[in-house]
């Protein structure tokens, strides 16, 4: 009976989260859009996705010392994220390009590469999060990085130009016309090759 | 209901065929987990200016939220210990998940094994934070139930060798219960943000899903051909998905959605080539709803 209870209360607390971090998601869902939620709820659920935020420890100023333990335990769990897969809509994919420059006046291009279509699928996604990351500081970081990869692999380059552009694609009745998915430019940055190669954190 | 048919739906008597299925579909997924990506094991899990992506920015991010989630660097760490160089750890963090994985499927000290694939699994996966999608999570949510579950079950090698199984019933029907609540959240959480888009009731979602790399698996001139059924594909995935916890309780039409939810990702493992998030959304589905779909359990078959 006493096994029973402990585990009761186990089962309300790991729900309590799965619904909070749910129903925290649907409303950045609805808050960031465009989602069929009429437009003059728009503001309402970005005040709603700001509570949400504050209240779910987002901001530096809501966290508590509990925090961290919460935290950890969602992500032992695997509940720390919600399940909003292809959803509310399926977003334009990103790819990534390089092209080296070597001190001679060549230049080559290269794209990231794995051997594998699963970890085809795995930087797929991280292209998709340099996409739509909206700190620009991380996303520099993160291309920085795979131009050290690309650093590696070339090892006579000396600059790199990364330029990560948007697939758009076309919908069913535009591509029976003819229409093909088009990449679209989004952001260059250009790195040169540091003494050590290792960027500091 | 009352607090008592609470804990009665709860708790109900269970036999432990659900958790073989489990234990048994993770073990499998954390082989074809490790199969998949062991030309770039190394890669993925590298440090910076050595991988795809540095571990380093990962398990900052990670740690940022909190120190206790466990990563790569705490096992490269321990092997520096014992003079093992960062290469080699990485690689035997592969054979010791695999081993994991193999053990799970024999049911051989599953519970040492659960803990293990769960622990290394959720180290991996942290480490390469940047590089996760949907199958992390869930594997990791089938691994933590997996672990924490009556182990070892009647049909394992455990059980034959010792004479070990898990002893209480009602245990095992609770924590099915949790697998089965946990999927109708999942299901319908997912599908309402579906619904919250418009594509999905259009067919431009099913239609951009298919076609955009790298799920483009199948060529676009034949699924062209189709594009009258891409809107009756997305209204039917989108109330497959919400109505799920609706559909999946009742004994007349619970085989219906299930059928139903297995072909969907059936489908996407061959239509976009994601076949470990099909295989563990499959492997979670038959564990939680599976047993008992085609024929009521009576409660005298179950283990006491």
């Amino acid at each position: 009976m006493k096994v029973k209870r402990i585990w009761l209360i186990w089962f309300f607390l790991h729900f309590a989260l799965i619904l909070a971090v749910s129903v925290r998601e649907t409303i950045w869902v609805l808050a960031h859009g465009p989602t069929i939620s009429p437009a003059g709820l728009q503001s309402f659920w970005q005040q709603a996705d700001k509570f949400a935020s504050t209240l779910s420890g987002e901001t530096p100023a809501a966290k508590g010392p509990f925090r961290p333990l919460l935290a950890a335990y969602e992500h032992f769990a695997g509940i720390e994220a919600g399940y909003g897969y292809f959803a509310p809509n399926v977003t334009n994919s990103y790819q990534i390009g390089f092209e080296l420059h070597y001190p001679d006046g060549r230049s080559e291009s290269d794209v990231p590469v794995v051997s594998s279509h699963a970890a085809g699928l795995r930087l797929a996604s991280l292209l998709d999060k340099i996409g739509r990351t909206e700190n620009e500081d991380t996303r520099e970081l993160m291309i920085k990085l795979l131009c050290l990869a690309s650093f590696r692999e070339h090892a006579g380059a000396h600059t790199i130009r990364a330029v990560l552009s948007e697939v758009e694609l076309p919908g069913a009745y535009q591509y029976q016309r003819g229409e093909r998915p088009t990449n679209r430019e989004l952001i260059e940055y250009t790195f040169e090759r540091e003494p050590a190669a290792t960027v500091n954190q | 209901m009352t607090r008592r048919g609470f804990q009665a739906f709860l708790f109900p008597p269970e036999t432990d065929s659900w958790l073989t299925i489990l234990r048994v579909g993770l073990g499998l997924q954390v082989v074809f987990f490790c199969g998949s990506l062991f030309r770039d094991w190394n890669q993925i899990l590298a440090r910076t200016g050595n991988g795809v992506i540095s571990r380093d920015l990962a398990e900052t991010l990670v740690s940022l939220e909190s120190p206790c989630i466990p990563n790569v660097s705490w096992l490269t760490n321990m092997g520096m210990v014992v003079g093992l160089t960062e290469h080699t750890t990485i690689s035997l963090v592969w054979v010791l998940l695999c081993g994991f994985g193999v053990l799970l499927i024999i049911g051989l000290f599953t519970r040492l094994s659960a803990i293990g694939a769960w622990f290394i699994y959720l180290c991996v996966v942290k480490s390469s934070d940047l590089l996760v999608y949907g199958v992390d999570n869930l594997t990791t949510i089938g691994l933590f139930y997996l672990m924490i579950s009556p182990l070892p079950g009647s049909q394992s090698l455990d059980h034959l060798r010792w004479r070990k199984k898990s002893r209480d019933p009602e245990l095992l029907g609770f924590f099915r219960r949790v697998l089965q609540l946990h999927l109708c959240f999942v299901y319908f959480f997912g599908g309402l943000a579906k619904c919250l888009g418009a594509g999905w009731w259009d067919g431009s979602s099913l239609w951009r899903s298919l076609i955009r790399p790298p799920f483009n698996v199948i060529d676009p001139n034949i699924l062209v051909h189709w594009k009258s059924l891409f809107p009756v594909g997305g209204m039917v995935i989108c109330l497959l998905e919400v109505t799920y916890p609706i559909f999946i309780w009742p004994n007349r039409t619970r085989l219906v959605w299930l059928t139903g939810i297995l072909l969907m990702h059936f489908s996407i493992a061959i239509l976009m080539g994601m076949y470990l998030f099909a295989a563990i959304m499959i492997v979670l589905n038959v564990a939680a709803f599976g047993p008992g779909s085609l024929r009521r359990q009576p409660a005298a078959r179950c283990v006491v």
